[in-house]
């Protein structure tokens, strides 16, 4: 361990607050060796990026690093001036940050922004740093690089702008890439093209990688090695393949057995919270959530040691811990782990022994729940975004097309049903949740609630049985209103004759808050309390069906699968339907009954969980199954990856929309819009599909000229995720 | 605290109304209160102007109180009457009447301290006029958009064409002269600039998710508008009323200065300024202190203002830098 490339030491960082200084990480220690791949993951709050900033000496004017080193390639940048850090920065170590949309500069062209790097740090010319700019352009792998050197960055997708920065990381050919969850602003499939072009970047150019992220996939699919870190520590690192198969901290496996998983298990609860920095326990930070701590746990910060290095387990140890009778607790693992650098901060580790990753629930087999009769139902559903606001565009020709965020779409939700609606940004999966609440006006179509158009639906009753629970916990609720407030404003308008404080103190207990909450006004409360004020609001008026759009996006992932499965117990309870509307797939395999994929404004798939992400039949389903980074080492990675983007909602392709990005993709393909077919597995509007049915469906009839055998097909999907492995 | 009454005066009805309605919970204030108390308290030079202004409207309230219900006794029986013409005209300072006397032998000091009261009272009723009309025009306009944001904001574009002060000379011709018309008129010149602030704050809070979350509830437009929008464009106000209430009191002066406003023998900051005018060269000191009383007091209003925009913006509250 001594050729470390970065060496990090007892790094602890403070901030200056009004309340006194708090200490965002401590004693954090780590190397990373040269061409090696770490991966730093926690939740938010764990002080991962804290980190990061550190070391590339980018704190905010508040921030100090009170003690520890860091050393890259032999010199301590803690204690180099701000102008050596200048010199540093970019060559030896570059950082690419996590929003593509500020972390470029709007007024300048992306060529500017990359020569910029080339001319400060290298003695070329200003044409020569530009022949250097394109080159780099062209090894992200975007294409057309001379035309898109002289573009705004606002003219860029957010994955291109994100293959940007990783070409101004790269520029000076640094030694060590720090990346600040580089791809949690983008959508799966664009997500696996990045981690694609990272991985062979870094593997290209030899350059050591940290990867800083929430998400457990992505080390699993992209990191070496790794370090937990949890609360400002690191509890435990490690060669991946170890830690995520065997963790030993408590907190790396009840973050892995949370984690929702596209496989077939049922994830665990991880309960509680992250401390937040300044309110620390005492003694290990994790104890209050541990499920394996005792009164040792609260004395001292437990140091991170060599997980074989502790002293042998007593006998007593052994016994206590069933686990502990595996290989790696015997004495030859252990070294064998501790020669690895296996670390963990755990003073039980030695009775704990490992741990088992993943949950052994099954998931239950989806009793699928007695399908009622249909209560929302939308036909040819359309909303079209016109820019023509004014009454100039009005009046003018011409002009830009609308963007047809839902375009025809029909779907059902029975009673007592979840419907999952999943799909990428810019699918309109939101603009359709928010049709069925009539919160914004649909330009086509029907929308049909109990039998009855809504059109003649009573906007009180309307208001009193379909619900909605937003994404954003900052902003779903009025920071002027006290939670007892948001909720007394509801139940009040629905009915005014109950009691309104006992209803406040039922609903927030039925969310799983103190009743006494109602005092607190929202900026007081955690992320997923103020979720849980969302769903209260939301139940107040006694829905019948509940649209839940990303309810979890913004939060962990261990509070993240207590909102779910919070939605889940008072949906079966209460027996409502759900429209439960999410990117992530996982999430959706987790709470759905059925889902229904999204792709440009149309629904592709609907097929029950179960079968549709068993054996999904649209290829576009199919890539993004694939794409979902899976947090177990030790899976296939059998990954299609996508070419391309989204394409522009205001000029869908011809024929099928998916055509410009399917792997599958037919001459037909192009001048043939598919239906939404139903065969027996569900429904699907692709061509390859079609022609199963063909002899049953009229639609079948548009295919013309020799549709393909269903064999060759299926030969053509073999090539197609053969080749793009 | 109290001396932030003069400022927030406006805000903080608004914001007690906003509680009022939830009397079962604690009678605390909101921390977010307490957070920009913290902010405004950090910056030196809002304290500071929150002096000056603090101290301002206490002598203000005093003249009030003297002139109207005990018939001047009270200075009077400290000083000088501000009205009696008992003393040698044109004196300059000194130990007897440090700011001097007037052409009428009035002393300058007393009749300063009664045109607090006139400056205040302009201040801050013009504004609250101002708020009170325009912010609910431009939230409204905001949040509904469509013709009614188009018939109020052109409006609100022609009243902004003409010179504000231009405008009062108008309106207080048309009125008649007098205290009370001097603060119609300013708070009629007034109303855009909340109108405009309002709406542009609305448009934006329009499209947060708890307006969608208030519709999708059913609520009533104006339970939207006036529980859920314009609570939350508050804090821009009230930026604006502090700084307005500078400029108003500089436009009473100017008026006064004119003759338009208050007329004599109230004294009032800007008609003494004018009463000097004559004797700049041998009697500057008829003119210097209450010109130097509306200079102290515009630069509390804008430092207060100054101090409440860092304080209200909560990008800028230390707490949230992690």
């Amino acid at each position: 361990m001594t050729d470390a490339l970065l060496s990090v030491r007892d790094l602890t960082t403070e901030f200056a607050t009004p309340n006194g200084s708090i200490r965002a990480i401590e004693d954090v220690s780590f190397d990373v060796e040269s061409g090696e791949k770490l991966g730093i993951v926690g939740e938010s709050g764990s002080g991962k990026s804290v980190t990061a900033r550190s070391i590339m000496g980018l704190l905010d004017e508040n921030g100090r690093i009170a003690n520890g080193s860091v050393e890259l390639g032999g010199h301590d940048l803690t204690s180099l001036s701000e102008r050596e850090l200048t010199d540093v920065r970019g060559t030896e170590v570059a950082m690419i940050f996590q929003d593509p949309m500020s972390s470029l500069t709007p007024v300048l062209t992306v060529g500017t922004q990359i020569t910029e790097t080339i001319l400060e740090h290298r003695d070329v010319t200003k044409a020569e740093a530009r022949e250097q700019a394109i080159d780099l352009l062209e090894q992200v792998r975007i294409p057309d690089p001379e035309s898109v050197i002289d573009t705004y960055p606002h003219q860029l997708s957010g994955g291109q702008r994100q293959r940007v920065l990783i070409a101004i990381a790269i520029s000076c050919d640094p030694d060590l890439l720090i990346a600040d969850e580089p791809t949690t602003a983008l959508d799966v499939t664009i997500e696996a093209q990045i981690l694609d072009l990272l991985e062979d970047l870094v593997s290209d150019r030899e350059t050591s990688l940290v990867q800083i992220t929430h998400d457990l996939g992505v080390v699993a699919e992209t990191c070496d090695r790794v370090a937990v870190m949890y609360a400002g520590r690191v509890v435990e690192q490690g060669p991946v393949s170890e830690v995520f198969v065997e963790p030993r901290h408590p907190y790396t496996a009840g973050l892995l057995r949370s984690t929702p998983r596209i496989a077939d298990v049922e994830p665990e609860l991880l309960a509680g919270n992250v401390p937040d920095p300044g309110e620390r326990p005492v003694g290990c930070n994790f104890a209050p959530r541990c499920p394996h701590s005792t009164d040792d746990c609260h004395v001292d910060d437990p140091p991170l040691e060599p997980a074989g290095a502790a002293s042998r387990p007593s006998a007593e140890g052994r016994d206590a811990a069933p686990a502990e009778g595996r290989e790696v607790a015997s004495g030859e693992g252990r070294e064998a782990a501790s020669a690895e650098g296996r670390e963990v901060a755990c003073v039980r580790t030695d009775d704990i022994g490992t741990l088992e990753p993943i949950p052994e629930a099954k998931r239950e087999q989806t009793a699928t729940p007695e399908v009622g009769p249909t209560i929302v139902e939308g036909e040819r559903v359309e909303k079209d975004f016109s820019s023509a606001d004014s009454l100039l565009d009005r009046l003018l020709p011409g002009g830009e097309p609308p963007v047809r965020a839902v375009d025809g779409v029909d779907l059902s939700l029975a009673e007592g049903e979840t419907l999952g609606l999943v799909g990428e940004s810019g699918s309109g999966k939101t603009t359709l949740g928010r049709l069925l609440l009539e919160l914004t006006d649909r330009t086509g179509g029907e929308i049909r609630f109990d039998g009855r158009p809504l059109a003649e639906v009573p906007e009180q009753e309307l208001r009193s049985r379909i619900q909605f629970v937003f994404q954003d916990p900052n902003s779903s609720l009025n920071p002027r209103q006290t939670v007892g407030k948001i909720l007394r404003f509801a139940i009040k308008k629905h009915d005014a004759a109950t009691d309104v404080d006992d209803r406040i103190a039922e609903l927030l207990t039925e969310v799983g808050l103190d009743p006494e909450t109602r005092h607190d006004y929202p900026h007081q409360l955690s992320g997923g309390q103020k979720q849980r004020v969302g769903v209260a609001r939301a139940l107040a008026v006694d829905p019948d069906v509940i649209v839940a759009d990303e309810p979890t996006s913004a939060l962990d992932v261990s509070v993240q699968g207590q909102l779910l499965d919070l939605l889940d117990d008072i949906k079966r309870e209460r027996g409502l339907s759900m429209v439960f509307i999410s990117h992530d797939l996982s999430v959706i395999r987790h709470i759905a009954d059925r889902v229904a994929v999204m792709y440009l404004g149309r629904i592709v798939e609907v097929g029950d969980t179960r079968g549709l992400f068993g054996a999904p039949q649209h290829p576009y389903t199919e890539a993004l199954l694939s794409a979902v980074p899976d947090p177990d080492p030790g899976a296939e990675v059998d990954r299609i990856v996508l070419d391309g983007e989204i394409p522009d909602p205001k000029r869908p392709p011809e024929g099928c929309n998916f055509v410009t990005r399917c792997p599958e993709a037919m001459a037909e393909c192009e001048s043939h819009d598919p239906e939404l077919v139903a065969n027996d597995d569900g429904e699907v509007a692709c061509l390859l599909h079609h022609d199963v049915v063909r002899g049953e469906s009229a639609d079948g009839a548009t295919v013309s000229d020799g549709p393909p055998e269903s064999e060759a097909g299926d030969a053509a999907r073999a090539d197609g995720s053969g080749d793009s492995v | 605290m109290s001396g932030e009454n003069p400022t927030g005066g406006s805000a903080g009805t608004d914001d007690s109304a906003g509680q009022t309605a939830d009397e079962s919970t604690k009678p605390e204030s909101p921390t977010g209160f307490r957070r920009t108390w913290r902010g405004f308290r950090a910056h030196g030079l809002a304290v500071a102007g929150l002096v000056v202004v603090s101290v301002v409207t206490l002598v203000g309230i005093f003249s009030y109180v003297d002139d109207a219900f005990l018939g001047n006794s009270l200075i009077t029986s400290v000083y000088y009457s501000p009205f009696a013409p008992e003393f040698m005209p044109l004196q300059g300072p000194s130990m007897a009447h440090p700011f001097g006397t007037d052409t009428l032998g009035r002393d300058v000091l007393a009749r300063t301290i009664y045109g607090a009261k006139v400056s205040i009272q302009v201040a801050l009723t013009a504004v609250l006029v101002a708020a009170s009309l325009g912010s609910p025009l431009g939230v409204v306009a905001g949040y509904l958009g469509g013709t009614v944001e188009t018939v109020v904001m052109r409006t609100v574009d022609v009243m902004l064409g003409f010179p504000a002060l231009v405008l009062a000379i108008g309106l207080v011709a048309a009125l008649g002269f007098n205290l009370t018309n001097v603060i119609i008129a300013l708070g009629i010149v007034y109303v855009p600039q909340f109108a405009r602030i309002a709406r542009s704050t609305a448009l934006s809070v329009s499209n947060e998710e708890y307006v969608d979350a208030a519709k999708a509830l059913g609520y009533s437009t104006p339970h939207i508008v006036f529980r859920e929008v314009l609570p939350n464009c508050i804090s821009p106000l009230l930026v604006q009323a502090s700084l307005l209430m500078a400029f108003a009191i500089i436009a009473e002066a100017s008026l006064s200065f004119l003759g338009l406003g208050v007329q004599p023998p109230t004294p009032t900051w800007g008609q003494m300024v004018s009463d000097g005018s004559g004797y700049l060269t041998s009697a500057p000191w008829i003119s210097l202190f209450p010109g130097a009383a509306i200079f102290v007091t515009v630069l509390g209003f804008n430092l207060i203002g100054d101090g409440l925009r860092d304080a209200l913006d909560p990008r800028e509250s230390a707490e949230r830098r992690f």
